[in-house]
Parts: C-alpha cells; structure tokens; sequence
C-alpha cells in the first residue's frame, strides 16, 4: 500500500495537469480580488463625488477583508479546477490502461482505488490551501484582515473541507465510472449545474404538492454557499458536515462497487 | 512438477457471449508456452484474466500452486493487448514509476533492462514519439523490472524489426535457460514461435482444443513426398498399382503428395520411368507449425 501511494503521489507531482490547474487557481484567484479591488476604488470614487446629503447605500465597502476571503474562497474557482484536474487524473489511467500495470504487479483493486482516493485528497487539499491562502493574503494587503480567527471560523473551514472532499468524490465517481478524460471532464463540469437545475425543478413539483421539503438544499454547491461566510450557524455548519459525510460514503461507495466489479 | 499456472473451467462472457469457454490450462515452471489461436480466439481475454485486468465470470486460478492471485502476480511480469506507458514521460521515466510498483529499481537495473531490450540509445526520448515497435520493447522492459517468475507476453513481436524480433526472442529463451523464467505467450508469427516454445496450447472459439509438447507437434506435422511430373493423374495410377497402401493427392497436373512410403523414394523413381512418366522434382516435405494449426481449427 505504501508503494502503492508513493506511486499515486509521483503521478501527481509529475502531472502536467496538476500544476496547470494549480497555477490557472492562482491566476484566477488574483484576478477576482484585483477586479474586485477596481470595482471597490470605483465605489469609492463615485460616494466621494456624491453630494452631501446623499444616503449612501450598502455597498462592498464593509463587506472584504481577509477573514471573508479564507471563508468563502472554496466556492469560487476551487471545485471548477478540481473538477478538470480530478477528472483529467482518475480517467487518464483508464484510457491509457496504465491502471493494468497496478492490477498486474499484485495489487488489490480495493488498495487501488483507496490509493486513488488518498491522492485525489491530497490534491483537493493542496487546492484548497492554495486558494485560501492566496485569497487571504491579498485580501488582507488591500482591505485588511478584518478581525480575529475564532472558534467558528475554524469549524467553517473544516466544514468547506469536508464539503470539498465530497465535491472530489463526485468528480471521481465519474471519471471511475466514464473512464474517459473528455467526457468525464464535461460530465464533471456540467454534472453539479444539471444536478441542480433537477433538484430545482423537483423542489418545485414538491411546492405544489404541498410538500414542504427543500431538496436542493442538500446539493452539495448549495451546501457549500451556505457555510462560505462569516457567521454561519452552528445547526448549519452541522448539516453540511452531516451531509459532507454522507455523500462521501454513498459517491465513494459507488466509485469503489464499480472498481472492484468492472473490468480494467 | 511444480505448476506456475493452473486454471480450473474458467469462463469469461462478455453480455452473454462466452469468449473463453471452461478452460482447463497447466503451466509447468520452465515452460515457454506458445499460446496460439485466431484474432478472438480468447487469447487475450484469458491472459487479461490471468494478469487481473479482466475478472473472470466463473472458474479460477491458481498462480504457483496458490489461489492467493494477488500475491502470485507479484512474481509475474505482463504485456497484453498493448504497452501501458505514460506518453508525456521518457522511457527512463516510465522504469522509474513503474518501478515503483515492485519496490523500486536503482539507476544501473534500468539501464540494464532498457539495454535488454535494446532502448539504452532512448532512454530519454518521450514515449508518445516512439514507434510500435519501441513501445513494444519498453513495455516488455516494464514487465521485467520485478525480475519475474513467470512472464505474460500477448503478442510481443508485433510491430518489431527481424532483428529486433531476434533480439526479444534471445532474450527470452536466456531469461529461460538462465533464471528458469515460465512465459506464456502468444503470437500469430507461429514460425516465430516455434523458435521458442517448448509447449502449445491451441485455442478456438474459446474452448482450449488442444495442449501438446513442441517434439508432439514435430510429430504431428504431417511429412510427405512431393512428386512433381509430366502428367501427375498417370503417376499417381502407377504408385497405386505398385505399391500397397499408400496414401496420396494430387494436388495439380503436375505435382502429386505421397504420404506414405517415405523410404521409398529410389523405387518410386524406378517405377514411374519404367512406366514412362517424367518425373522433374522429387523431395521430401512436412508441414510448418501454421499448417498444422489450420488444420487443428478446422480451417
């Protein structure tokens, strides 16, 4: 096993894909704060131009520092980049058949596919951390930290992470279960917004039948929108963990059955 | 003896369709196993079975006399159906991951292996600007890091030079004689082959039809006396006459296969110019390793 994912890592770190992802992560995630720095000196500009009894309006002003950029970073360009990455990574090994070679030296499907999980992790995480600390470090340069890292703070990340580890077991599920790098990427990319617009539409058909549940809020980018601020409820915080939890078990329980049952 | 293979009624279907059909096959260690068949035969489809690739739908099989599969294919090295190999790396580099897999490999194994297989001049040269030929080798280079037990090579002559196949089959037969390697493997190049097997299996529509030793199949080639004359239907008159159940064809006006009466050359001379028949050709013919496999098939 130890080989195993030593093998996975060294893929990893040799894979193009990798650092294209990791770098476009960091371009866009400069050029988000750069534009949104412009668009706040244009605000700026435009109260200061006001006359003097203008009431001023609610603005963006208050709204950046630091601390909002560490919390809400994750819902951005992360799961986007993820997706391509994961997809392009999982799939390749299958169309390349290079997963036969893993197969072949005695490994077990089960230690195969763990091995994978493991790396695609690793990945989300290195993504992770790379965009929040991009984020939070120029937030900061140009409107400040705003503030004290708090206890809920802490609870919030590890929350957005939970979510973003169930964000790569879907991406995964799909490039195990397409096992081409084209298709999976498409599937991967257009897979949360056609989730999303069904659950829209189901939700719907529950509002007329009097059913008063919202189904959509369980969809994984709409858990991640709600816990990507600063002052997000306990009961929230535990419904996105809870439901974290149980997507990642019930995706990677699916991608692992595939593994184990189809052939390579 | 110790058996490297065993499979017991294994079966693959594919949506129902049964591409290896209840086969019983035995490897003994040491073997060079000339696995032979057509395309869709189910060569492949049970080589893929025996590496992991594919699962089978019923049967099994055991590896060096254990039913443990993953631990058996620890000591086995694989190249079926093509080389697995990153495009984007070099040759080197491809050793070096895979390597990885097997408890990794120094600096001076690699060089060795790709000196083997005759890649040592592109070692660092991208795999995705290697010729067929090149992969082949590589991935035969690959399926060696783990200085197997027993070997698995689907095909591995396609795309390869004369030479280069002199040199895998070189290599082969000195893994065999020097480390007692068992290989299975199979090729349409049966001539090729017959170079180096020390045993076939013969495989159609799935079913295994027949497994039998190298000095089996010398055996079993049918040899004949090829007569060629003036008027092919007289001569074949006069030996029917003359000598007492033989066995012949005439193949054309002028060419007659005798398949008895070997030794009997001088006196087939003697009675076919007494008989007044021209004879211009007479020589001593049997049949190639391919021949008798189109006749075993049915074909």
């Amino acid at each position: 096993m130890r080989q195993l994912i030593q093998y996975e890592t060294r893929k990893l770190f040799n894979s193009k894909t990798f650092w294209i992802c990791g770098g476009l992560l960091v371009a866009m995630s400069l050029l988000e704060l750069t534009v949104l720095k412009l668009v706040n000196i244009l605000e700026t500009q435009a109260i200061a131009s006001a006359p003097d009894d203008f009431e001023l309006p609610a603005t963006l002003l208050d709204m950046f520092s630091g601390q909002y950029f560490l919390v809400s970073s994750l819902k951005g360009v992360v799961p986007v980049a993820l997706s391509i990455f994961i997809a392009l990574f999982v799939s390749f090994d299958f169309s390349q058949k290079t997963v036969r070679n893993v197969i072949a030296k005695g490994y077990s499907r089960a230690d195969t596919f763990i091995s994978k999980l493991i790396v695609c992790l690793l990945a989300t995480m290195i993504f992770s951390l790379i965009s929040m600390s991009v984020t939070t470090v120029l937030g900061s340069a140009l409107w400040g930290f705003g503030g004290t890292v708090t206890m809920q703070i802490l609870m919030t990340l590890v929350t957005q992470l939970m979510l973003i580890f169930s964000m790569t077991s879907f991406y995964m599920m799909f490039a195990l279960l397409i096992r081409n790098p084209g298709i999976a990427v498409a599937a991967s990319i257009l897979g949360f917004s056609v989730i999303g617009f069904a659950l829209t539409i189901f939700d719907a058909i529950l509002e007329v039948l009097r059913i008063n549940i919202n189904i959509s809020s369980f969809h994984l980018p709409i858990l991640m929108t709600s816990v990507s601020a600063l002052d997000v409820s306990n009961s929230q915080l535990l419904k996105a963990a809870v439901c974290a939890v149980i997507w990642i078990v019930v995706l990677n329980g699916i991608s692992a059955f595939t593994f184990y049952k189809r052939d390579v | 003896m110790e058996l490297v293979l065993h499979t017991k009624q294994l079966t693959k279907s594919f949506d129902g369709k049964r591409a290896v059909n209840c086969v019983d096959m035995d490897i003994e260690k040491g073997e060079i196993y000339g696995f032979i068949g057509k395309n869709g035969a189910g060569k492949t489809t049970l080589m893929r079975m025996v590496t992991g690739a594919a699962l089978p739908t019923s049967g099994s099989i055991e590896l060096f006399g254990s039913a443990n599969v993953e631990e058996g294919r620890k000591r086995m090295g694989s190249l079926v159906d093509r080389p697995c190999l990153f495009p984007g790396k070099t040759a080197a580099e491809n050793m070096k991951l895979n390597a990885i897999l097997s408890g990794g490999a120094d600096e001076i194994k690699i060089n060795r292996i790709l000196f083997q297989v005759g890649l040592i001049g592109t070692a660092n040269k991208k795999v995705k600007n290697f010729s067929l030929g090149m992969k082949q080798r590589l991935g035969i280079g690959v399926a060696l890091l783990n200085n197997p037990d027993f070997l698995v090579l689907d095909e591995p002559n396609i795309g390869l030079d004369p030479t280069g196949m002199k040199e895998i089959r070189d290599l082969l037969l000195s893994l065999n004689r020097e480390y007692g390697t068992t290989i299975l493997i199979s090729s349409h190049m049966l001539d090729e082959l017959s170079k180096i097997a020390t045993r076939y299996g013969i495989i159609n529509a799935g079913y295994l039809i027949e497994e039998l030793s190298a000095n089996e199949i010398q055996k079993r080639c049918q040899s004949r006396l090829k007569i060629c004359v003036d008027n092919s239907e007289k001569a074949a008159e006069i030996i029917a006459n003359n000598l007492t159940a033989c066995i012949l064809k005439v193949a054309s006006a002028n060419v007659i296969f005798l398949y008895s009466h070997h030794g009997d050359s001088a006196k087939i001379i003697q009675i076919l110019s007494a008989g007044g028949v021209v004879i211009n050709e007479i020589m001593y013919e049997a049949d190639k390793l391919d021949e008798y496999f189109i006749s075993r098939i049915g074909e």
